[in-house]
């Protein structure tokens, strides 16, 4: 796990497909700081900002990246057409799965009382704007890999490409390992139903019905 | 979805309500455990008492596990949620029997699984 969340933070400071290497990085320093906000300093509708200009990242994506890191249950598939409209879906999974790894890493740190991972500088270079093949329709608000075996949830920033596999990577490292089918864990500190507990009520919090 | 599944494995009765209310859940320390994943999901100063009150009870692993576990959660939300996936159909099968009974159709999110909601 501890090697999952070094390269996924390493890899911040590269270009990705969509995203440079300083856009990146903004975006997962947002995701860090961002918090619920409360009534009276909700965020501003995504379509009356400007995401045509900003350095290194408009107002429109600001806001995005926030809203995926704080309000996730909040996006729906009309808010997922204008983001696409306005940025391209495959740049919304690259922010939306660079916004995962950094709520993965950076939740246990906060959990346990850590300091959290130092971000890297940013190297050089230009995002390939390689959109990934074997996209498709799987009923989602983007398109993801198609045909897939697995369940959903695995394949679905699979149009992020290389930060997807970063995110799975954490993702199996942190949870099941290869023992997700096995619903009794003798191997652990916690048993399987304390952990489901632990995962049930967190999903509850943030609403998601998946 | 898995606490019940899990909970019958151990011949265990796991109250599934405990996940969208925080009341008992009838598995060992479900006060501290869920007192826990709530102050991770706030991040507000309810979070060192109840890591402390975990730690007490499970011990440093134990609360190492609870971290990771809330922390993987949280992003696989965000996976989720940002892609509007639906729940897949071996699942649903079996959700079926409890999302009325919990009030999951109130989420939001339920209409990205348009068979169930």
């Amino acid at each position: 796990m501890v090697a999952a969340a070094f390269a996924a933070v390493d890899a911040l400071g590269r270009p990705g497909r969509w995203w440079t290497a300083p856009q990146r990085l903004a975006i997962a320093s947002i995701a860090r700081e961002a918090r619920p906000r409360p009534l009276w300093d909700r965020l501003a509708p995504l379509q009356t900002l400007d995401s045509d200009h900003g350095e290194p990242l408009s107002r429109f994506v600001a806001a995005l990246t926030e809203l995926v890191a704080v309000e996730t249950s909040s996006i729906d598939r009309a808010t997922v057409e204008l983001i696409a409209g306005r940025i391209g879906d495959a740049a919304y999974a690259e922010l939306s799965a660079i916004v995962a790894q950094i709520a993965a890493i950076d939740q246990v740190c906060h959990a346990l009382g850590s300091s959290l991972l130092e971000f890297p500088s940013p190297g050089p270079g230009q995002p390939s704007r390689v959109r990934p093949d074997d996209m498709g329709d799987a009923g989602g608000h983007i398109q993801m890999t198609e045909p897939y075996s697995g369940p959903n949830v695995a394949r679905s920033l699979s149009l992020a490409a290389e930060d997807h596999g970063r995110w799975r990577g954490l993702v199996l490292s942190m949870y099941s390992r290869d023992g997700f089918l096995d619903m009794v864990w003798t191997d652990r500190a916690l048993t399987r139903p304390q952990v489901e507990l632990v995962a049930a009520r967190t999903s509850a919090l943030n609403e998601c019905f998946y | 979805m898995l606490l019940g599944a899990s909970s019958d494995a151990v011949d265990s009765e796991a109250h599934l309500a405990s996940a969208m209310d925080g009341s008992d859940a009838g598995v060992p320390y479900s006060a501290e455990l869920t007192a826990f994943a709530e102050a991770v999901w706030r991040r507000d100063d309810s979070l060192p008492p109840a890591r402390d009150a975990l730690r007490e009870v499970v011990g440093d692993a134990g609360l190492v596990e609870a971290a990771i576990t809330a922390a993987v959660f949280r992003s696989l939300n965000i996976g989720a949620d940002a892609s509007g996936i639906p729940l897949d159909d071996e699942y649903a099968s079996i959700a079926v029997g409890f999302v009325d009974e919990l009030g999951l159709r109130e989420f939001s999110t339920a209409a990205n699984s348009p068979d169930l909601a």
